[in-house]
C-alpha cells in the first residue's frame, strides 16, 4: 500500500507536459477548457447579465401580468393516475392562475380513467381525454394540443411537481425576449434520498441541467427543452405540427422549433422537481433510450442541420456539433483510448488511473462548487458532498459505457424503433418514413 | 234484457244491453256471462264494474270474451289487456272446456255467499278479500304484466281496476300488496327492477347525453383518428377532405386502418353554437316523458316488481268466516 502511494506521488512529480499530452490530451485540451473555463466564464457572464438586466426582467413580468393569457398545462401519460392528485394540488398553489389543465390518458390499463374523469367532474381538470388504445407519448401530447386553448402550452410530466412560482417564471422569458419558441424549465431531482442511483442523478442534474443549460442557453446552443417541464407558444407548436414519434421527442421538437428560427431559452428560476429512476437497471434503460435518440434525431432525421444550405444556421449547427462531439465522437475515442492503453502498456494503467481519477475529482469539486454558488438551497446541496468522489466514476465510466452501447445499438440495429416505450404500430411507420 | 241461452246445461247470459247501459245483471239468473259487445272501451268499463262489485256472486262470476271479437278489440291499443279483467276468451261457445272452472266457482259461491254477510270490511280489506276470492277460485298467482299504458311500465290490471285514476291505481295497488306481504298474508317472488322518475314515478324516461358545460343535448359523436406515422391525433373531421382521409399534419393519405391509422376513441362536440364545447364523457340526464322533470340517473327511484301468491296464513285469514 505504502509503495503505491510512493509511486503515485512520484508520478505526480515526474509528470511533464509531454506525458500529459501523450496520455491525457483530452483532459488538457477538452475537459478542462470545457468544464472549467467555458462553463465557469459563461456562468459568470450569464449571472452578471441577469443581475444587470434585472429591471428588464421586472418589466417582462409586469407585461405578463398585464396580458395574463390563458395557459394550457398539458400532461400526457400512461398509467399516471396515481400522480394526478399531487399534480392538481401543485397547480392550485401556483402564483399564476389563468391555467387550463388538460390531462391525456394514453390507453392506461389501471384506474387512471376513473381518477381522471372524477377530477374532470369536480372541475380540477379542465379536460380529461383518453385514447382507448395506447398510441405513444407523442400522439398523446398531440391529442392534448389539438384541444388546447391557451396562448402558451406547458408540457409537464404527471409525476413532476412544480415550485409555486414555476409557471409564472417559465412564462416570463416570452415577454423578456423577442421570438422565443420554447422555454425549458429547470429540473431538480426530488427523490434523491431513494437510492445511490438517485443521489448520483441528483448531482448529475445539478451539473448537467442546472449549470450546463444556463451556459448552453447563454451561448445560444441550448437544444433540449425537457419534456418534464417546458413551455411553448401554441402557435409555434401548431406550426411545427406538434410532437413526432419518439423516443427523444422533446429534443426533436426543440430542433424543429430551432429550424424555424426561434430562440430557445433555459429559465433557471422555473423549478420543477422530478422523479428519477431509482434502480440502476431502470436508469440504464432510460439513458439507453435517451442516447439512442441522439443518433436517431441528430444524425438521421435532422441531418440537414449539418448541411450548409440556405436554411443553415450557425447556432443550430453548433448546438448539434457540441452535442455530437462531446456525446458521440469522444465516447468512441475513449473506447479506442482504453484499448490502446490496455494493449500498449497495461501496467501503466495501475498508476495512470489513480492519477486521472485525482484530476477528475478536482474537476468535479470545482464543478460542484459552481453548483453551490448558483443554487438556492445550499444546505441541501452541501449535504451531498460525500458523494462527490463517486461522481467521476459515475460520469466517466458508467455513463460513457451506457452511451456507447446505445450508439452502437442505434447505428447498426436501429434499436430505438424496437423500444417498447412506443407501440410497434407507430415505431414501424416512423422507421418506414425515416421520422 | 240480455238473452240467456242453454249450452251444456249451463245458463249462458250474452251481455249486450247491460254493457251498453252499464248495469250489472242479476247474477242468480245465469251460471256464466259471455260478452257479446263489440266496443272494447265499453267492455272494459263494464268488466271493471264487475270487479268493483261488493257482491261475491258478481265479482266471482265467470266472464268470457268471444274469440270472434278479439281482432276488433285489439285494434284499439289501450284495450290490450281486457282479457286480464275477466276469464279470457272462449271460442265458438265451447263451454265444455270451462266446466271445471264453472263448477269450482259455483261450489265456492254456494259455500261462502250467504255467510259473508256479517263480515265488516274496510276498503282495503274488501279489495284484498275480493282479490283473494278471485285468485283462489281461479287458482292463479297475482302476476304483474308489462304494460305501456301503466305509469311505471308494469300493471296488476285486476287490482288496479279498483282505483279510478292511473296514478292512484299504480300507487295504491302497490301499497296494498306490500301491506299484505308485510302482514305475511302474501308471499312474493322477484320479477324485475324498475328505474322511475323521482317526481311522478313514471317509467317512460328519455336518457340523454348532455354537454357538461351548457347542458344541451344536441351532441355529435366524432371518432378520433391517430395517424401512426406523424403521431397526429384528432377528430375525424380534421382529416376529412372530399371523400378521403388526409392527415392535417403531414398531408399524407390515410388508406389502411390498422396499418396507417386507427381510432383510439371518440369525442363529443356540443352543437349549441354558443358553446361548441368538446369533451369525451358526457354526463347523462334523464327526462321524464310524463312530467318533464330532468334528473340525473342516481336520482331515479329504484323499484322492484314482484309476483305475489297467498301464504298459508293468507289462506286461513281469507277463508275464515268470522
Amino acid at each position: 500500500m505504502l509503495e503505491f502511494w510512493e509511486t503515485y506521488f512520484d508520478f505526480w512529480q515526474r509528470m511533464d507536459l509531454n506525458t500529459m499530452l501523450r496520455w491525457g490530451w483530452y483532459i488538457l485540451l477538452l475537459d478542462i477548457p470545457r468544464f472549467l473555463i467555458v462553463e465557469g466564464v459563461s456562468l459568470m457572464l450569464s449571472k452578471k447579465k441577469r443581475r444587470e438586466t434585472y429591471a428588464e426582467w421586472k418589466i417582462a413580468e409586469q407585461r405578463l401580468k398585464n396580458e395574463y393569457p390563458l395557459v394550457t398545462v398539458l400532461v400526457p401519460g400512461h398509467n399516471e393516475g396515481k400522480h394526478l392528485y399531487k399534480l392538481v394540488e401543485s397547480l392550485k398553489r401556483q402564483t399564476y392562475q389563468n391555467i387550463e389543465l388538460i390531462v391525456v390518458d394514453d390507453g392506461s390499463t389501471d384506474n387512471t380513467k376513473d381518477i381522471g374523469h372524477n377530477f374532470e367532474q369536480r372541475g380540477d381538470i379542465n379536460l380529461f381525454i383518453r385514447s382507448e388504445i395506447r398510441g405513444g407519448k407523442a400522439s398523446a401530447a398531440n391529442m392534448g394540443l389539438r384541444y388546447a386553448q391557451g396562448k402558451y402550452v406547458i408540457h409537464l410530466d404527471a409525476d413532476s411537481s412544480l415550485k409555486d412560482d414555476a409557471i409564472e417564471k417559465i412564462l416570463i422569458p416570452f415577454y423578456r425576449y423577442e421570438n422565443v419558441g420554447a422555454v425549458g424549465g429547470n429540473l431538480m431531482v426530488r427523490n434523491e434520498e431513494d437510492s445511490l442511483a438517485a443521489t448520483m442523478q441528483y448531482l448529475e442534474y445539478l451539473q448537467s441541467i442546472n449549470v450546463s443549460r444556463i451556459v448552453l442557453s447563454y451561448l445560444r446552443i441550448y437544444k433540449i427543452v425537457s419534456g418534464a417541464f417546458g413551455a411553448f407558444p401554441k402557435a409555434v407548436l401548431d406550426r411545427v405540427g406538434g410532437w413526432d414519434v419518439g423516443p427523444g421527442l422533446d429534443g426533436d421538437i426543440t430542433v424543429k422549433i430551432r429550424k424555424i428560427n426561434h430562440r430557445i431559452i433555459f429559465e433557471e428560476e422555473a423549478i420543477c422537481h422530478t422523479h428519477v429512476p431509482v434502480t440502476w437497471k431502470k436508469l440504464t434503460k432510460q439513458r439507453l433510450r435517451w442516447s439512442r435518440s441522439l443518433v436517431r434525431f441528430r444524425l438521421r432525421k435532422h441531418r440537414d442541420i449539418w448541411i450548409p444550405n440556405m436554411n443553415f444556421r450557425f447556432s443550430n449547427f453548433m448546438s448539434f456539433f457540441e452535442n455530437i462531439l462531446f456525446g458521440l465522437i469522444l465516447d468512441f475515442l475513449w473506447v479506442f483510448y482504453m484499448i490502446q492503453i490496455l494493449v500498449m502498456e497495461p501496467t501503466f494503467l495501475l498508476i495512470w488511473f489513480p492519477f486521472k481519477y485525482s484530476i477528475y475529482l478536482i474537476l468535479s469539486i470545482i464543478q460542484y462548487s459552481y453548483c453551490l454558488a448558483i443554487c438556492d438551497d445550499k444546505g441541501q446541496v452541501f449535504k451531498k458532498i460525500i458523494y462527490i468522489p463517486l461522481y467521476p466514476i459515475y460520469m466517466g465510466y458508467y455513463m460513457r459505457i451506457v452511451r456507447t452501447i446505445a450508439y452502437i445499438d442505434e447505428f447498426f440495429f436501429y434499436d430505438s424503433y424496437k423500444d417498447a416505450w412506443n407501440p410497434i404500430k407507430t415505431s414501424s411507420k416512423a422507421k418506414e418514413f425515416g421520422a | 234484457m240480455d238473452k240467456i241461452v242453454q249450452i251444456y246445461d249451463k245458463r249462458v247470459l250474452l251481455l249486450d244491453n247491460s254493457i251498453e247501459e252499464e248495469t250489472l245483471p242479476d247474477p242468480d239468473l245465469s251460471d256464466v256471462w259471455v260478452v257479446n259487445h263489440h266496443s272494447p272501451s265499453k267492455v272494459k268499463v263494464f268488466l271493471k264494474k264487475i270487479i268493483r262489485s261488493e257482491n261475491l256472486k258478481v265479482y266471482l262470476k265467470p266472464v268470457f270474451l268471444q274469440r270472434e271479437f278479439k281482432k276488433g278489440y285489439e285494434y284499439f291499443r289501450e284495450n290490450l289487456y281486457i282479457e286480464e279483467l275477466c276469464d279470457g276468451y272462449i271460442e265458438n261457445m265451447q263451454m265444455q272446456e270451462k266446466v271445471q272452472l264453472l263448477d269450482r266457482v259455483n261450489y265456492f259461491v254456494q259455500k261462502y255467499a250467504e255467510n259473508r254477510g256479517h263480515k265488516q270490511l274496510s276498503g282495503d280489506e274488501a279489495i284484498l278479500q275480493s282479490s283473494f276470492d278471485y285468485y283462489y277460485t281461479r287458482q292463479k298467482s297475482i302476476i304483474p304484466l308489462k304494460s305501456r299504458n301503466s305509469l311505471s311500465g308494469y300493471t296488476h290490471p285486476r287490482i288496479e281496476a279498483h282505483f279510478f285514476s292511473i296514478e292512484n291505481a299504480d300507487k295504491y295497488s302497490r301499497v296494498l300488496l306490500k301491506g299484505a306481504f308485510s302482514e305475511n298474508l302474501l308471499d312474493r317472488e322477484f320479477i324485475d327492477t324498475l328505474h322511475l322518475c323521482h317526481h311522478c314515478g313514471g317509467g317512460f324516461l328519455n336518457y340523454r347525453e348532455i354537454c357538461p358545460k351548457c347542458k344541451s343535448h344536441n351532441l355529435k359523436m366524432i371518432p378520433l383518428i391517430h395517424h401512426f406515422r406523424c403521431a397526429y391525433i384528432g377528430p375525424k373531421t380534421d382529416f376529412l377532405y372530399k371523400d378521403q382521409l388526409i392527415c392535417p399534419k403531414c398531408s399524407s393519405l390515410l388508406l389502411n386502418p390498422g396499418v396507417d391509422y386507427d381510432s383510439p376513441g371518440s369525442t363529443f362536440i356540443c352543437k349549441n353554437t354558443s358553446c361548441n364545447n368538446q369533451f369525451q364523457r358526457p354526463p347523462i340526464l334523464v327526462s321524464c316523458v310524463d312530467c318533464e322533470t330532468d334528473q340525473s340517473p342516481h336520482e331515479l327511484v329504484v323499484r322492484k316488481v314482484y309476483k305475489y301468491s297467498f301464504t298459508e296464513k293468507g289462506l286461513q285469514h281469507f277463508l275464515s268466516l268470522d
